[in-house]
């Protein structure tokens, strides 16, 4: 009882230092709070781009090394007024599946809505939200990995600064809102000066350690977007992995919204 | 006069102005194809003798050109097989061949092409947009249809207007064909009922979401049915069915709900054709299991019900009908796919089951391979003398065209009272006995409610290798 009286007494002389000093000490930030800013920030420097387009190369490769190829192309189109991005992609190979195409809606306050359209039966079908964790064609990427997220869909929590090939970078650890969602959390190397992801390692439902990404050849397009050239997932469970390479790929290309539609989705080439 | 139309054409085409307008479209194209090497193998000879055995061949290619930066288009696709027994499944269809135009908030077409309605798995109720093209199988395969769309799209619905012009008949198999009618149908001379060949048909289809995991559809149609009624030509030793085509209003309904791993579906129609009018419903849910035993392998299991207000006077195959099936994805590198599905009539027993699988092998091969079998037949009950079969028939409601009934019973009371008919009958090959298997497969068709009994020896097995250019 003494004790506890004691204890108060000391505490709260100390609490009263604490909050007096918080407005002059700056806002320390909590490690959820600055994983969040450090994503704000990344998300903030990819603002502007409008549209964007590129060619694809994705190359599958089994555990024996044995590679398949699929061609694609890829048109983006920024959200406005708070909602998230459009992307359509658009397959040339493997040659049976010309013209499957996906659409995605990005959304920042609830399921983002994807709908594949399937040339030979002239048909668009809505993917449920609970598949978006399935493989997209056959690869390591999953459909939530190749929809684009917004910064809202997760929650964040800052780790440490590491250095990743002679680059300083914050580790940053997310973890998905969306229960659909494959995996329980992905840890990412963001690069401090530019704020560009270098890797990604992403942990599945039993928090086992499935994929890694790494991002290379960075290029930078309007004297301001970095965007990578070429990324690498590995599947570390099946030894399997897939790369994507980009290439001519433009911003402010000009997109009309009107490329982002289900009537789109039917006739895009 | 010809040679001048000729001349004066020619000369439009290839003069400046005009061949400026058309050069885009054979600078800058792309083409693609697919042929299709296929062979099947039915478990019996056909019962009208067909061959056990039979090797077809398609090709499909497609010139696509885009210019004003995408917005105007021009698709050209057409479509070839060569079938080794079937003469009728030997055919040219042009399957595209369309501008294609895109504005801000709107698209049109114009030309042949093939549109989709639908939702649920077994059966497009709704889907009338196109003729289907019966021969290839595949009940889903269509021929292309020449027409105008007018397609608004708004911020989550798409509304579209459609003028058909150019009624396409449907494609049927011929005598030597298997998987046909027990009675050869007639597809050189189809009749119009109450409506031109040349009819221009009108649609309009509403497609909108409604929340996040509701999307609904609304369709009306308004010309030509596609499904022709028949009527027999009471030729009764060169049997036909005679394809008639007559006027049909359909208003459809689609609706898809996704939840979770659900998803429910539903198509229905009120149709009203000059003869009948009647609703009709395809509903059903599916589930799927993903990445089943920590695999990339998805599995769906889908089961609908067939449900025609008609009941067994509805023409087609599914009036109070269960469908069940399993699709299995494998989400590998060759796209590898399994589907298992079944049809059961539980009133009569009957079912007719198929596997279908299919994977692509290199880059740029793929083979599929089909199954189907007639697990349980329901059991007719033939008459063995014209007055039992005259009877039946009567009772059947088979034929629709008031005239013919009335020739039909004319010719068989004739016949009953064996009034100067028997010269009909003139030695080996027009027997008695010919005539009354005449009478018993039209009775058979007449039949609808044992309708698997009329595939009596066709269960094959199909193996299909496509290259793609």
């Amino acid at each position: 009882m003494l004790k506890t009286v004691q204890l108060r007494k000391i505490w709260k002389p100390m609490v009263a230092v604490a909050l007096l000093a918080m407005p002059l000490m700056g806002h320390a930030e909590t490690p959820e709070e600055r994983g969040l800013a450090i994503f704000e920030e990344a998300d903030k420097r990819g603002d502007g781009y409008v549209d964007s387009k590129s060619g694809m190369l994705m190359i599958l490769k089994d555990k024996r090394g044995n590679t398949s190829e699929r061609k694609m192309r890829v048109k983006g189109l920024e959200g406005k007024d708070g909602d998230g991005d459009k992307t359509l992609m658009i397959f040339d190979t493997p040659k049976d599946q010309k013209g499957t195409a996906l659409l995605t809606f990005s959304h920042t306050n609830k399921d983002d809505d994807q709908w594949l359209y399937l040339p030979a039966l002239k048909r668009v079908k809505k993917i449920a939200s609970k598949k978006k964790s399935g493989p997209f064609m056959g690869s390591e990427f999953s459909f939530e990995d190749i929809g684009g997220s917004e910064v809202e869909e997760y929650d964040y929590k800052y780790l440490r600064d590491e250095t990743v090939e002679g680059q300083k970078c914050f580790v940053v650890e997310s973890y998905p809102k969306d229960k659909y969602s494959g995996y329980t959390r992905i840890v990412t190397w963001i690069d401090q000066e530019h704020y560009r992801t270098l890797k990604a390692e992403f942990y599945d439902r039993k928090k086992s350690h499935l994929k890694t990404l790494a991002a290379t050849g960075f290029t930078l397009y309007n004297d301001k977007f970095w965007r990578p050239d070429l990324l690498e997932m590995v599947n570390l469970q099946t030894g399997k992995s897939t790369v994507l390479k980009s290439s001519d790929t433009v911003f402010g290309a000009g997109l009309k919204a009107s490329a982002f539609n289900k009537n789109a989705l039917k006739r895009a080439r | 006069m010809n040679k001048i139309a000729v001349a004066a054409l020619t000369m439009l085409v290839f003069s400046s102005p005009s061949y400026a307008l058309f050069e885009p479209l054979f600078d800058e194209g792309t083409w693609s194809a697919e042929m299709n090497g296929e062979w099947r193998y039915f478990n019996d000879p056909g019962e009208f003798g067909q061959s056990k055995s039979a090797f077809s061949y398609s090709a499909q290619a497609e010139y696509y050109v885009g210019w004003n930066d995408g917005d105007d288009s021009f698709t050209f696709t057409p479509f070839v097989r060569l079938d080794q027994i079937d003469d009728n499944r030997t055919h040219l269809d042009l399957r595209e061949a369309y501008w294609g135009h895109v504005g801000e908030n709107w698209e049109t077409k114009l030309g042949y092409t093939r549109i989709f309605w639908g939702r649920t798995e077994f059966l497009n109720l709704v889907d009338v947009v196109n003729q289907k093209d019966f021969v290839e199988g595949d009940t889903t395969e269509k021929l292309g249809q020449p027409l105008f769309q007018l397609s608004l799209v708004h911020d989550v619905g798409i509304l579209d207007f459609y003028v058909l012009a150019g009624f396409r008949e449907r494609t049927y198999q011929g005598e030597d064909g298997r998987l046909r009618a027990p009675i050869v149908i007639d597809v050189d001379n189809a009749r119009y009922d109450g409506v031109e060949k040349n009819n221009l048909d009108l649609a309009v289809r509403w497609s909108q979401p409604v929340g996040d995991n509701l999307e609904v559809a609304v369709s009306i149609f308004s010309g030509t049915n596609r499904d022709p009624r028949f009527d027999f030509n009471y030729d009764l030793f060169d049997p036909k069915l005679i394809p008639v085509y007559t006027r049909m209003d359909q208003f459809g309904l689609e609706l898809e709900y996704i939840y979770e791993g659900w998803v429910a579906k539903l198509e229905a129609i009120a149709v009203e054709t000059p003869d009948e009018s009647y609703t009709a419903a395809v509903g059903g849910v599916e589930y799927t299991f993903d990445a089943v035993f920590d695999s990339d392998i998805d599995v769906t299991l889908i089961t609908e019900y067939l449900w025609d207000e008609r009941g067994s006077d509805s023409a087609g195959f599914f009036e109070h009908d269960v469908g069940i099936g399993t699709r299995i994805t494998f989400n590998d590198e060759q796209s590898a796919e399994i589907l298992i599905g079944g049809i059961i009539d539980f009133d009569t027993n009957e079912a007719l089951y198929s596997i279908e699988a299919s994977r692509r092998i290199g880059e740029s091969w793929r083979v599929e391979i089909l199954a189907t079998v007639v697990a349980e037949r329901g059991d007719q009950e033939l008459g063995q003398t014209v007055s039992e079969i005259a009877k039946s028939l009567a009772d059947s409601g088979f034929t629709t065209d008031a005239i013919s009934t009335q020739f039909a019973i004319n010719l068989l009371s004739d016949i009953i009272d064996e009034v100067g008919l028997l010269a009909l009958f003139n030695g080996e090959i027009n027997t008695y006995g010919e005539f009354v298997e005449t009478l018993q497969q039209v009775q058979r068709l007449a039949d609808t409610d044992r309708k698997l009994s009329i595939l009596e020896s066709d269960d094959y097995f199909q193996i299909e290798v496509k290259y793609f250019f």
